[in-house]
């Protein structure tokens, strides 16, 4: 009698996800989800169907709104900030920086993020959904 | 002078680099408490030899304790300098999250000061490996290590240099970054030097003061005996790291190439340049870790930011990726490739080619 039960869901993002994936493939009532920090969710797996996405970065206050996959670090060099950078190609890890919230995808891995408070290296990634950078 | 793309057939290099790029996949979805518990265990292995060291310097009298007391503190800072310095500064445990182990924070017990070495190495040496004009660290600017190199007259006496450099090994790594060199050719003022030599000699300092003046001052009537075991425990780690370093990418069969044209350094074309631009060296798994896994030079430089302890399980798999797309693997004994590597140091000191490596058919 799944279709009647209440649930309640808590855990490691991708849990949650695959949990909140799976509720909705059967048709049961949507779980309640329990995080101790709001994540935000990508608009989409795939970079061209996400639309436009803001790039705050919050130290020096500069957002950068665009679509398509264009690099947290080229976005950045583009709004005339010089974040660290060094290979530009994800092995030298000179360009970490602190992502504070949003979804991000690593174009060497394919691999997407919403952990909030992440360390994320810039040159390898682009945004998913809105991002905020301590930047 | 060669491309990389010389060696490998056009139609095999997409799946050479998707290839190399799964494996570095799985490796890294596979890291976890195993990889932590060795660092943990290489810091607390560290710590204990460079301290059970220092102890026996500072309380001994005999020569047997002044022995073992600098043969423990040259394994200390061994540790250190190679498992745990080079591996951590390269990102390889920036996903544990642990603040002592962040790649752009961490510094370690060497004259070289840590922004210097993220610089020179982590960025300029492994993205632009092996080539030249971009790559100082070919012959560190002063040896000769190749038929293709110009040929200078003090190349000459490049093997007194090398020994020169290798028993001072820290100085030279701690002052590469500085560009000295600028200076000669005119591309840089005295005083841009200056300004640029700040941190190396922030650096340089504490570690003089800690090692020549802190430790043995504490020691009070052992002074002496404090400053030469710490002198010269810097000597063997010097001798040592430099041994092993010389050995990645200047063993016969390395290959130095010209800059690649914009776009053809594709994913395969740069990890081809990588494996021929390296050399290995082959041992048990504790000749592994005193060389901090640089011994996988090959697999360090394909994966400079997936922990150095994994290098030995994936060799073999680099190794038949090779094998089946026909491309070389340097690897040999430590005397094998260290006396190929004294060899061209001798060979190039004196004008002339040899002939070039012919690039396979």
């Amino acid at each position: 009698d799944m279709a009647d039960r209440h649930t309640w869901v808590c855990g490691p993002e991708t849990f949650v996800t695959a949990a909140q994936e799976t509720w909705r493939g059967a048709g049961w009532k949507t779980p309640a989800v329990e995080a101790f920090v709001p994540f935000v969710a990508p608009t989409s797996t795939d970079v061209a169907r996400v639309g436009v996405t803001r790039v705050e970065h919050r130290i020096s206050g500069v957002t950068d709104a665009r679509e398509g996959a264009t690099t947290l670090l080229d976005r950045a060099e583009a709004q005339g900030l010089s974040p660290k950078s060094g290979c530009r190609m994800g092995i030298c890890h000179t360009c970490t920086c602190r992502k504070i919230s949003g979804a991000v995808k690593d174009l060497r891995t394919g691999e997407i993020s919403s952990t909030p408070d992440e360390t994320i290296q810039l040159c390898v990634s682009v945004a998913c959904s809105d991002v905020v950078l301590d930047l | 002078m060669h491309q990389a793309t010389d060696f490998l057939r056009p139609e095999l290099l997409e799946s050479f680099g998707a290839e190399l790029d799964a494996l570095r996949d799985e490796v890294r979805a596979s890291l976890g408490e195993k990889d932590v518990r060795h660092i943990r265990r290489m810091i607390r292995l560290s710590y204990a030899a460079s301290g059970t060291g220092r102890a026996l310097l500072h309380f001994g009298f005999d020569l047997i304790s002044f022995v073992l007391g600098t043969g423990s503190l040259a394994l200390g800072k061994i540790l250190e300098n190679m498992e745990i310095g080079h591996n951590v500064m390269h990102g390889q445990y920036d996903w544990t999250r642990d603040p002592g182990l962040q790649s752009q924070t961490y510094e370690w017990d060497n004259v070289c000061d840590g922004d210097n070495w993220r610089h020179f190495h982590n960025y300029e040496h492994h993205t632009f490996t092996n080539i030249v004009g971009l790559d100082r660290d070919i012959g560190y600017g002063v040896i000769r290590t190749d038929a293709s190199l110009p040929w200078k007259p003090s190349h000459l006496f490049q093997p007194f240099h090398a020994v020169a450099l290798a028993l001072m090994f820290q100085w030279g790594v701690a002052a590469h970054d500085l560009r000295a060199e600028e200076v000669m050719e005119g591309k840089s003022t005295w005083r841009d030097l200056f300004r640029r030599s700040r941190p190396f000699l922030r650096k340089a300092g504490w570690q003089l003061a800690k090692d020549y003046l802190f430790f043995p001052a504490i020691a009070l009537w052992n002074a002496p005996r404090v400053l030469l075991g710490n002198l010269l425990a810097n000597g063997i780690r010097n001798l040592w790291t430099f041994t092993v370093i010389f050995c990645g990418h200047f063993p016969e069969g390395t290959q130095l190439f010209d800059a690649p044209a914009e776009g053809t350094d594709t994913r395969g074309a740069w990890y081809l340049r990588q494996i021929l631009g390296s050399a290995n060296l082959e041992g048990g798994s504790w000749f592994h870790i005193l060389t901090g896994h640089l011994s996988h030079q090959i697999e360090h430089h394909l994966f400079p930011d997936i922990p150095a302890a994994r290098y030995p399980e994936m060799a073999p798999r680099v190794q038949e990726i090779c094998a089946r797309h026909g491309v070389p693997y340097n690897t040999g004994s430590l005397g094998a490739q260290f006396g190929s590597v004294v060899k061209r140091i001798l060979r190039y000191s004196l004008p002339g080619p040899s002939a070039a490596v012919p690039v396979p058919a």
